[in-house]
């Protein structure tokens, strides 16, 4: 069972990694409020993804039951009125543990989203925008990083580290930060040989300000859309370290950990693997179709304005 | 007599766009000279791929030469410290030929025209003033500072590129094809505006084009490129009506004339660019060239590269205008014959 869900979980990911590469260039569209309220899969994927991060909100200050708390109610309680999602071996609600889960599975796949972002995006402007030894340079190793399967690399930094939230954190990030490198930069090849950055740098305009105000505004739209699809990555990645055990250590919950302790009981007590892996599926499901609206909407060749 | 100093002189430039240490068969500029005098408009002609553009990009140091050097105001353009490079880059500004890729989608007229100012202290109140005069020096209206490019058509944009460039109070501009991507009845006024701007302020402008028509409205003197190399340099009368290379001669006769009556017989437009490879040595025009074939085709055109070269028919050699042609004294009599024939 251990290999089958881990097949489940992987067999999500071609698709995503298809949308990575599909990601236009260049002459992007500019991404509006209205754009995503009209736009049908964007509002979906805007609402779901915000449910869920509510929903890992309000476990900050109030959850049903203390999800740590054991003997909340009989053990393998199945759902009723008392415990919507059930109760585990040790009758902890487990409604409480998803909700505490979230903050992790969001922060962890939130901040090593945004670090991989940050990182990469600097990466990628200087090395497109100098271009040269330190391009080729920059290029090669990111070939090398991207080449290496980034869950096995992750597993090793893990490893190096120690299970924690913060050493997935720091491995994700590591992981998703070339593919960031080498989507900025491909944009901002495309968008160095501009005559209005060659008429900046008539003006002697500083590198600086050139990348800033002329180069960057091209970078973000394509870069907001690859963000969101590597949150959706982010999600599943955590719950697979998760499930592996690397993660957020018992008794504390997170989405894969869930997963991995109701694994065990799959057949006696199903809605302990469920219920997590429900949240897992509409988490991605979410941020996945906000990423793809976003994408549409960003892409000229798409036919609506704005 | 004393000469007035050129603005701008050209030695012997090559540039190679080949990376490392290959060398292209033939660099996109080959060994061109030329003199640029200030406040003249000076035009640089020739058919695509002559190194037109390569050689206006050139002078504005967008690129460096491979070979050769190229003097402005009495300074090597490349290898200049610091302020010097900032006064060379500020006083040498471009004008590109697609108004739609020259402005950043991004940023509103303001903005864009902001970064002219970057590097001199003033209140945002005297940069503002700065803003509505420069708009209003390209005949824009001081209420479309804080509009965005798509929102302007194609002479529009044109202008705005032209007072982004002299917010930098340049002495030159370089424009390449500044009106081919435009309609031609907007053409016109684009074409007006820079003559006006160029008198008004004093502007050297240097015009790379290869629209005939163009330049000779606009220029005082013109240059004719053909791949690579420089063929003939002259004043725009002589270029236009009394050209002493037979490449001019042909490039001139192609222009439509406008008038569907007078059917030009064009006798010498011979074959396309591409019909036969240039020989090693010897001229580039040769496998082309009306003249080689009414002279016979004399040995010398394909074993000796032509240089640019004062004409010897006059009282003395005119310095002013020069040709790359072994027969460019026979150019005149020679084209006079071909026409009747």
């Amino acid at each position: 069972m251990n290999t089958n869900m881990l097949d489940a979980i992987n067999a999500a990911k071609p698709k995503l990694r298809r949308r990575i590469t599909t990601v236009p260039v260049g002459g992007a569209k500019a991404i509006t409020f209205q754009a995503v309220v009209g736009h049908r899969r964007a509002l979906l994927g805007a609402i779901l993804t915000a449910i869920v991060v509510l929903v890992a909100v309000v476990s900050i200050f109030w959850t049903p039951y203390d999800p740590t708390a054991f003997k909340t109610g009989a053990p393998f309680s199945p759902p009723d009125l008392a415990h919507p999602m059930g109760t585990d071996v040790y009758g902890r609600d487990i409604l409480s543990r998803i909700m505490a889960g979230a903050q992790v599975s969001l922060t962890v796949a939130a901040s090593a989203v945004a670090a991989a972002a940050i990182a990469g995006t600097v990466i990628g402007l200087v090395a497109g925008f100098v271009g040269g030894v330190l391009d080729l340079l920059a290029t090669r190793i990111v070939d090398i990083m991207l080449a290496i399967p980034g869950l096995v690399f992750a597993l090793g930094i893990v490893a190096l580290l120690g299970p924690s939230a913060r050493s997935v954190t720091v491995a994700l990030a590591i992981v998703y930060t070339w593919q960031f490198a080498r989507i900025v930069r491909s944009v901002v090849i495309s968008v160095r040989s501009r005559s209005y950055v060659e008429a900046a740098r008539g003006l002697d305009v500083g590198p600086l300000t050139i990348m800033g105000k002329d180069i960057f505004p091209s970078v973000l739209p394509i870069l907001i859309v690859q963000v969101t699809t590597a949150l959706a990555w982010g999600i599943l990645d955590e719950a697979s370290l998760g499930f592996l055990g690397l993660g957020v250590q018992p008794p504390n919950p997170s989405w894969g950990s869930l997963l991995i302790e109701g694994r065990q009981y799959l057949y006696d007590a199903p809605w302990l693997a469920l219920g997590a892996g429900s949240v897992v599926v509409v988490a991605v499901l979410g941020v996945n179709f906000l990423g793809d609206g976003l994408r549409e909407i960003v892409d000229p060749r798409s036919g609506r304005k704005n | 007599m004393t000469e007035e100093a050129p603005l701008y002189s050209v030695h012997n430039v090559t540039k190679d766009f080949a990376r490392g240490r290959r060398r292209s068969v033939r660099p996109a500029l080959s060994e061109v000279s030329l003199v640029i005098r200030r406040g003249e408009g000076f035009g640089i002609v020739g058919e695509s791929g002559s190194g037109k553009t390569t050689l206006g990009r050139l002078l504005v140091g967008f690129d460096t030469p491979t070979e050769g050097e190229i003097v402005f105001e009495g300074r090597a353009v490349v290898g200049m410290k610091r302020a010097q490079r900032r006064s060379f880059r500020q006083g040498v500004q471009m004008v590109f030929q697609n108004p739609f890729a020259s402005l950043n989608p991004f940023r509103s007229i303001r903005d864009t025209l902001s970064d002219g100012y970057a590097h001199r202290r003033m209140s945002s109140g005297e940069r503002d003033t700065a803003m509505k005069d420069l708009l209003g020096l390209v005949g824009l209206h001081e209420s479309m500072l804080d509009r965005y490019p798509h929102e302007f058509s194609g002479g529009q944009r044109q202008r705005i590129v032209l007072a982004r460039a002299l917010s930098v109070n340049p002495s030159v501009l370089v424009a390449d094809e500044p009106v081919s991507a435009l309609d031609v009845s907007i053409q016109a006024q684009v074409l007006n505006l820079l003559n006006t701007l160029k008198k008004t302020l004093g502007l050297t402008v240097i015009m790379v084009t290869h629209d005939l028509r163009v330049v000779n409205f606009f220029c005082d003197r013109i240059a004719v490129m053909y791949m690579g190399r420089l063929v003939e340099v002259g004043d725009r009368d002589t270029i236009m009506n009394e050209s002493s290379h037979p490449y001019t001669r042909m490039l001139i006769s192609a222009a439509p004339n406008g008038d569907p009556e007078e059917r030009s017989e064009r006798p010498w437009v011979s074959s396309e660019l591409a019909a036969s490879e240039p020989p090693a040595e010897g001229c580039i025009f040769a496998p082309r060239c009306w003249l080689r074939q009414q002279l016979g085709n004399p040995e010398e055109c394909v074993t000796t590269q032509p240089r640019a070269r004062p004409l010897l028919d006059g009282p003395a050699p005119d310095e002013a205008h020069l040709a790359a042609c072994h027969f460019a004294e026979d150019v005149p009599e020679q084209a006079r014959l071909a026409q009747v024939s």
